[in-house]
């Protein structure tokens, strides 16, 4: 079984790391479902190898029982990893109708040129509305 | 009962009381002045008290934090009470100057609050022995300087940005200070600067130390190349300046380092940080004051070359030096402070500062004359003034050290006390003599008494320190300099005359020099060509913007950088590691081979491979969902049933999902024009598989690694007993590990719910729309009406019997609440959202909350009970001969069911219920 697994984990990793880095955020989501297999079974491995399943039959050895514990983490990974993709396509949905397409981009562009010039011009406004305060305020004072 | 430690902090914080008051009732300059003028003579004579009753150890006012030995302590001891004295003496001179300068204008008693608060600081910081109190007053006196130096409202924007290069400046040196402070508690344990004074350290943990101190004590006291901001100041009001820029804030510094000379003075770092920086200090502050045509940056300049004079002179490391600096630190604080009340009466009178336009004022002002000539006579060095006292004995002093550093020193004082003499007989001459230079000086007059007053007492005392010597030193210099260097010193006693010596040769020297080098050689205008060097505070202004512009340009890289450009760095995180086990795992894999396994795993290997080939959404969806049943399979080989079945019925409503969500998106995906092929695909595919090579290598590592049993034991063995239940992964779900079950089915409950809002919220012209109850989307046609009579009826008991037998059998809550999803979903298809809704007491949304209370409510009726939390119980109720096991784990179970359900429910009806439809279509 392990060769099996191994194989397994091995293929669904490499094609949902593929998947996840693309620029679509439908194959992203493909991917990530991908990856969450990759993950089960390796946490399902980590409970090593057993002849039965966990479920106790009178008059028979337990210690031939799998070991619930990790099959318990996976059956509960399994419905919050498809919560997740359910959540990841409304987020699908949503930005595609917004923006007629589902590639994902980075909100903030790189603007860093412009951002000093306004900062600057913001900083003189700011020291000519203090003067201009001040003279104001001097005026009412004389 | 002993009432010291009040009356230290009553001392400290008297002018900051008066302070609250002149701004609570918005006190004019005049009585403001006169209040905390009064205060701080309050606190001399506080101090004087404490002086008398004779030094005393450390007292405690208030135990602050003392798990982190931060305490309100003060040192009531000589050295920091005479410098409280000072502190708070020039402190009362210059408020009741201040008071007058400003005569009735509004700023006045704010600028006069301000003094009061920053006089405080001061006073703490000298008085402190916790080091931390201490650094908190140090951080409090640069506070107070920033919006004492841009007080001056007519210099506006100017005036700000002189603040904040001081502001930063010091603040940026005075954080390496915390450090050390720190640093050094962590290493003695403790904080207080008397205990430390008295602890040996190691010279390595001193100059660790003294590192630390340097730029807070660079900063603070102007040392090169920091110094610039000390000029920049100058746009601060004149009495400001006399109290800031003379006694009080950039002494910190030295006072620091006087403090710190018994702690760290034996390192080797003492004499060859602070000689180079002293003299440099003292040499380039000397030269530019030559240059300077405005007296009051004359003057700042000056003081930087004073406080050159001062790092040199502690600098030397010996306990004589540290005598001739504390004469000179006091010497210096009372004349330059009268000579920057000296320059305010000069401007007052000829309202100008500048040198080319003054000239002739003695006979307008004699009096202010008379009081320059003393003030500038004494920072010149001539005698018997008490300047001549100090640096006579600063010049013995550096004679007394080894080669060397004699040489460094004794050149750098030399030429800076040229530069000095000739500066300050420019400052006499230039304003006071000849003729006047502009029609300002012709009709200057001569100020009112109430301004002549405090130059004029310090002027006195200045005087008075020469032929007063012996008294001098026998009432101030020993004492204090004894406790500064933590030992008494032999010593000659203090006087004018030694007879003829090698200082007094060069004293002569330096003045004959320093005098005729300003009447003829015009120095003065090679050093103002320098002036026009780039400055420090364009060089700084610079430095911000550059740092400010190199800030913004990575955070532009960085936020502008493609979202999966994280997604890559955090798959090559979590997975690159893993790398290290790739060998180790080809030789525990030949391990148990399953023939049935390694043709699932060929599937998956051609399922997979169609998937990267696959086209369009739907085809997609369909080899995933071929994917997830192999891997179902999978969990079947591994003697895993719960998981197959969830699997399953997880891959079914994932189809659902994803077909439901292409439905909702434009069928043609509009991309932009310069839509070029995937640049990344390559390194994606190194990075894939990279990354399945790390995670293939994780299994046989996991399958083979030793594991404790404790857990799956008592899992298997005690349990199943306990729980009465055959379904050991039922058992841990419900009973074992219920809180980890609770907040799992909540998370899927805020996922589907979270999907839903995220949608419903984009329709925002939707928002009368009735999304339990909608009308808009009509049922299927055809036969699906008709297959769905017959499934419903069967599937909802179904979903019911994978719920009970979940205790002993393959099932439970999870896997019922995805059947019931499943059957909600056909139900919503075949008969429309309003016919569904109808037939349903309450929403979707409410049934997963309602299952939620109810995984709750039994957790906390095993809490009411005396329990803990989501304990579950477990019975057997004899009924007409039969047993009936009864569970409370069945309720915690139909929790989850109702929970996963209803999330999925209300996911799929506001899917389903929001196709797309094209703009071209809409009503």
């Amino acid at each position: 079984m392990t060769l099996a697994l191994t194989l397994a984990v091995a293929l669904l990793t490499g094609a949902g790391v593929y998947l996840l880095l693309s620029r679509r955020m439908f194959l992203s989501i493909l991917g990530f479902s991908l990856l969450a297999h990759a993950a089960h079974l390796v946490v399902l491995a980590s409970g090593g190898w057993a002849d039965k399943a966990p479920i106790v039959v009178p008059d028979t050895d337990r210690q031939l029982l799998a070991d619930p514990v990790p099959q318990a983490f996976v059956l509960t990974a399994i419905v919050i990893s498809m919560t997740v993709s359910v959540y990841l396509l409304a987020v699908f949905v949503t930005s595609s109708r917004q923006a007629g397409n589902d590639l994902v981009v980075s909100p903030f562009p790189n603007d860093a040129e412009r951002d000093a010039d306004e900062v600057a011009a913001e900083l003189q406004g700011l020291g000519d509305k203090d003067q201009a305060g001040n003279q104001g305020h001097g005026g009412n004072t004389a | 009962m002993n009432n010291v430690p009040l009356l230290a902090t009553l001392l400290v914080f008297a002018p900051a009381l008066t302070a609250v008051v002149i701004a609570a009732a918005r006190l004019a300059a005049p009585r403001a002045a006169l209040l905390s003028a009064v205060a701080s003579g309050g606190s001399v004579a506080l101090a004087g008290a404490l002086l008398f009753k004779g030094p005393q150890g450390p007292v405690t006012a208030w135990s602050w934090a003392p798990e982190l030995w931060v305490e309100v302590s003060w040192r009531l001891e000589m050295a920091p009470l005479s410098l409280a004295i000072l502190v708070a003496g020039i402190g009362a001179l210059v408020l009741q100057y201040t008071g007058s300068y400003f005569g009735s204008s509004a700023d006045g008693g704010r600028t006069i609050a301000l003094l009061a608060a920053f006089e405080s600081a001061m006073l703490g910081l000298v008085l402190a022995d916790n080091l931390f109190l201490l650094y908190i007053f140090w951080e409090l006196t640069g506070i107070c300087s920033f919006f004492l130096i841009s007080s001056d409202k007519k210099k506006g924007a100017a005036g700000l940005r002189a603040a904040n290069q001081a502001l930063l400046v010091t603040v940026a040196g005075g954080l390496p200070l915390l450090v050390a402070a720190v640093y050094l508690t962590a290493n003695t344990g403790t904080a207080s600067l008397s205990v430390l004074g008295v602890t040996g350290l190691s010279q390595s943990v001193q100059t660790i130390a003294l590192a630390l101190v340097l730029p807070a004590v660079m900063t603070k006291s102007a040392q090169v190349p920091t110094h610039f901001w000390l000029p920049g100041a100058m746009a601060a009001p004149t009495p400001v300046s006399a109290y800031l820029h003379s006694a009080t804030m950039v002494k910190a510094g030295i006072v620091l380092l006087l403090y710190l000379y018994p702690v760290l003075g034996e390192s080797p770092l003492w004499t060859w940080s602070l000689l180079p920086l002293g003299a440099a200090t003292c040499l380039w502050g000397s030269w530019r004051a030559l240059g300077e045509p405005d007296i009051k940056l004359l003057m700042a300049w000056s003081t930087v070359s004073q406080l050159g004079l001062l790092t040199l002179t502690i600098g030397l490391g010996t306990d004589f030096a540290i005598r001739a600096a504390v004469l000179h630190l006091f010497a210096h604080a009372i004349f330059k402070a009268g000579l920057f009340l000296t320059v305010g009466l000069v401007d007052h009178s000829a309202h100008t500062r500048l040198l080319p336009d003054l000239g002739g004022l003695r006979h307008r002002a004699p009096l202010v004359a008379v009081v320059a000539a003393i003030l500038a006579g004494s920072m010149a060095g001539l005698p018997p003034l008490a300047g001549f006292l100090s640096k006579e004995l600063i010049l013995k002093k550096a004679m007394l050290t080894d080669p060397w550093i004699h040489g460094i020193a004794i050149t750098a004082i030399v030429l800076g006390s040229i530069g000095t003499v000739a500066y300050s007989s420019r400052f006499f001459f230039e304003v006071f003599t000849g003729k006047p230079r502009s029609r300002q000086a012709e009709n200057a007059h001569s100020p009112p008494f109430a301004l002549l007053a405090a130059p004029a007492i310090l002027a006195a005392m200045t005087l008075a320190a020469g032929p007063f010597a012996r008294w001098v030193d026998l009432w101030f210099l020993e004492p204090v300099a004894a406790a500064f260097a933590g030992a008494p010193i032999e010593f000659k006693p203090l006087s004018l005359w030694y007879g003829v010596n090698a200082a007094l040769i060069l004293s002569i020297v330096i003045a004959t020099v320093g005098y005729l080098s300003d009447r003829w050689l015009g120095l003065r205008f090679i050093s103002a060509q320098t002036g026009r060097w780039p400055t420090g505070p364009e060089l700084f202004e610079r430095l911000l913007a550059g740092s400010q512009k190199l800030g913004r340009g990575v955070v532009g890289v960085l936020t502008a950088a493609p979202p999966r450009a994280y997604l890559a760095l955090a798959v090559f995180c979590a997975l690159v590691p893993g790398l290290a086990l790739v060998p180790g795992a080809r030789e525990a894999l030949p391990q148990g081979t399953s023939g049935v396994g390694l043709v699932l795993a060929i599937g998956l290997a051609i399922l997979l491979g169609a998937l990267l080939q696959a086209r369009g959404g739907l085809p997609r969806v369909l080899l995933l969902t071929a994917v997830g049943f192999t891997v179902a399979m999978l969990f079947r080989l591994m003697n895993g049933p719960d998981l197959m079945l969830t699997q399953l019925l997880v891959e079914i409503l994932l189809t659902i999902f994803f077909a439901l969500a292409l439905r909702a998106v434009p069928g043609q995906m509009q991309y932009p024009e310069d839509f070029a092929p995937d640049r990344w695909k390559i390194p994606r595919a190194l990075l894939a598989v990279t990354a399945a090579l790390s995670a293939a290598a994780l299994v046989p590592a996991v399958m083979q690694a030793p594991r404790s049993n404790l857990v799956v034991d008592y899992a298997r063995e005690v349990a199943p007993d306990l729980a009465k239940g055959a379904n050991m992964v039922n058992v841990v779900l419900t009973d074992l590990r219920s809180l980890d079950t609770l907040m799992e089915t909540l998370v899927v409950v805020l996922g589907t719910l979270a999907a839903v809002g995220l949608i419903r919220g984009f329709e925002r012209a939707d928002r009368t729309r009735n999304w339990h109850c909608d009308a808009e989307t009509p049922p299927a046609g055809g036969l699906l009406p008709g297959m769905a009579k017959v499934i419903l009826p069967v599937s909802i008991p179904f979903a019911l019997v994978l719920l009970f037998k979940g205790h002993n059998d393959p099932g439970g809550g999870f896997v019922a609440g995805l059947s019931l999803g499943v059957t909600a979903m056909l139900a919503l298809v075949a008969f429309g959202p309003e016919a569904v809704c109808r037939r349903m007491p309450i929403s979707f949304s409410g049934i997963a909350i309602l299952g939620i209370v109810l995984m709750m409510g039994g957790g906390l009726t095993a809490l009411l009970i005396g329990d803990s939390f989501l304990t579950q119980y477990h019975g057997y109720l004899s009924l007409f001969g039969s047993s009936l096991a009864l569970h409370t784990t069945l309720i915690f179970d139909i929790g989850v069911m109702l929970a996963v359900a209803g999330g999925l429910g209300a996911a799929e009806l506001t899917l389903w219920s929001s196709p797309y439809t094209p703009e071209e279509e809409r009503p």
